[in-house]
């Protein structure tokens, strides 16, 4: 190998270093929403895709009532969407990543720490109108991500985030989001 | 004003050095170590995140290249004969100890200094304006680092006859041991002289163990930086220090202010003792080798 060739590999190879004493960033790659039966349909759109150093990610998340009826919401922490939480799609049984809103430091019912939350498990419920919908942003924090990969939305505590029902005396029904975002890592070279 | 007699010898070492590729491989290289950004040190430093990529520029890879650039200084010109030449010239042998100090570190802080302007532009126009003065703090502080490294080098290499044995005590010793491993190094040295065992994760609130630690080049160097960064008092590279002070967040880092949490920390350990520690190491090692390069032989 001559110097030139020596001096090529050392560069390409301190290419390869580069950042890698830092943290690595991500982007919200796609978000898809698989709609079912249920008279509660989640939209999610990405308001800022980049999860990087100096801010996070941001979802939108709409929860929207599709049916002609009322339908009472039941859950915890914060109503009527919970404490969210990406799991690996692949690994359900790993702790999920948050997601964080300023609902949580509005309400006296879920505390933020840096590595972890904790939740008043008192249930809340309300009532979405027909044709109504709510949407609450979250914040995808970096720090808070394991490694880059594909995720399921769900509760950040327990799987079910809510429940709902259409009336009085119908029975609780558990509500299970179709909800996948993947993240990519952000290359440190441009 | 006459110029000092030890300046053409600086000036020869400065070009010499500036001439060489190898040092400006130093620039990128420092650039790619030192840009390093966490999620947690953005949370604390915010903007001035950016002088935090000096120090950790300057913590590992300056100290090894600096070395690398130094440590045959005198000896390459004792073996091939040279140094009897130079010492025809009206020149004492201290103008020449003096000369190659300060002629390779000008040779060595140019490249960092051009490292520094790339990181402070990369580091600017991602995360925002930071603080100049702590920017240009960081900055000098690790300028007076270099001219201890090359201090230290130049006296190693004044009073060895050989390149394998300067080698062996610059990075064997020097490096490996007071650089790169003294927290270890350090630590066991307490456990003996004190018989107390220590958890890494939660250090005794004992001054002789931080003082132990101090006394490495590297670890005064980032204890005044942290200072300047206003992380904490530690000798530890600033994200571990971060990391130590952050809410719940456990890391193996010595760092006087969670040690001494609510006690009175002794005098010697603020941080300003740091800076006189890093001017010993600039000092003393030239001194005694000043003394003994002398008065040697030069064969």
């Amino acid at each position: 190998m001559n110097r030139r060739q020596y001096l090529a590999v050392s560069t390409a190879a301190l290419s390869g270093l580069a950042g890698c004493l830092g943290d690595p960033e991500y982007t919200i790659s796609s978000v898809e929403t698989d709609d079912d039966s249920h008279p509660l349909a989640l939209d999610v759109a990405t308001v800022d895709r980049n999860v990087v150093i100096e801010s996070p990610g941001r979802l939108n998340i709409t929860l929207r009532n599709t049916g002609t009826q009322d339908v009472i919401i039941k859950n915890t922490g914060v109503w009527p969407l919970g404490v969210l939480g990406l799991v690996p799609a692949d690994e359900s049984e790993t702790a999920g990543t948050l997601l964080v809103t300023d609902e949580y430091e509005q309400s006296n019912t879920v505390e933020v720490r840096p590595n972890g939350a904790s939740k008043d498990n008192a249930p809340l419920t309300g009532t979405l109108a027909a044709g109504e919908s709510i949407q609450r942003q979250y914040e995808l924090i970096g720090r808070r991500i394991p490694r880059a990969g594909t995720y399921t939305l769900q509760g950040y505590f327990d799987e079910v985030p809510l429940s709902y029902r259409t009336g009085e005396n119908a029975d609780w029904v558990a509500y299970h989001p179709s909800v996948t975002v993947t993240l990519t890592e952000q290359s440190v070279l441009p | 004003m006459a110029l000092p007699r030890w300046f053409p010898v600086a000036r020869k070492e400065a070009t010499t050095l500036l001439r060489s590729k190898g040092t400006w491989i130093l620039a990128p290289l420092l650039v790619v170590w030192g840009y390093g950004p966490t999620y947690i040190s953005w949370d604390i430093l915010g903007p001035d995140v950016t002088v935090g990529f000096i120090q950790v520029a300057g913590s590992t890879l300056l100290p090894l290249c600096v070395l690398l650039l130094t440590y045959r200084s005198i000896i390459q010109e004792r073996t091939s004969g040279s140094l009897k030449f130079l010492l025809g010239l009206p020149l004492t042998r201290t103008d020449i100890l003096i000369g190659k100090v300060l002629g390779r570190s000008v040779g060595a802080v140019l490249p960092f200094a051009l490292a520094t302007v790339v990181l402070g532009v990369i580091g600017g126009v991602k995360f925002g304006l930071f603080s100049p003065v702590r920017f240009i703090g960081v900055f000098l502080v690790t300028v007076l680092y270099i001219a201890v490294l090359v201090s230290v080098a130049t006296a190693a290499s004044a009073v060895t006859t050989s390149t394998v044995r300067v080698t062996a005590v610059l990075f064997g010793g020097f490096f490996l041991l007071l650089t790169l491993g003294w927290k270890i190094v350090g630590v066991r040295l307490y456990s003996a002289v004190t018989g107390n065992p220590v958890n890494p994760f939660e250090p005794p609130a004992d001054g002789l163990l931080f003082a132990i630690l101090r006394i490495s080049p590297g670890r005064a160097y980032r204890t005044i930086t942290n200072w300047i960064l206003g992380v904490g008092n530690s000798g530890g590279q600033y994200t571990s220090v971060i990391e130590v002070l952050y809410p719940g967040i456990s890391t193996n880092e010595y760092v006087v202010d969670a040690a001494f949490s609510g006690q009175p920390v002794p005098a010697y350990l603020h941080e300003s003792i740091a800076l006189v520690v890093l001017l010993l190491w600039g000092v003393i090692p030239l001194a005694l080798a000043s003394y003994r390069f002398n008065r040697g032989d030069l064969a």
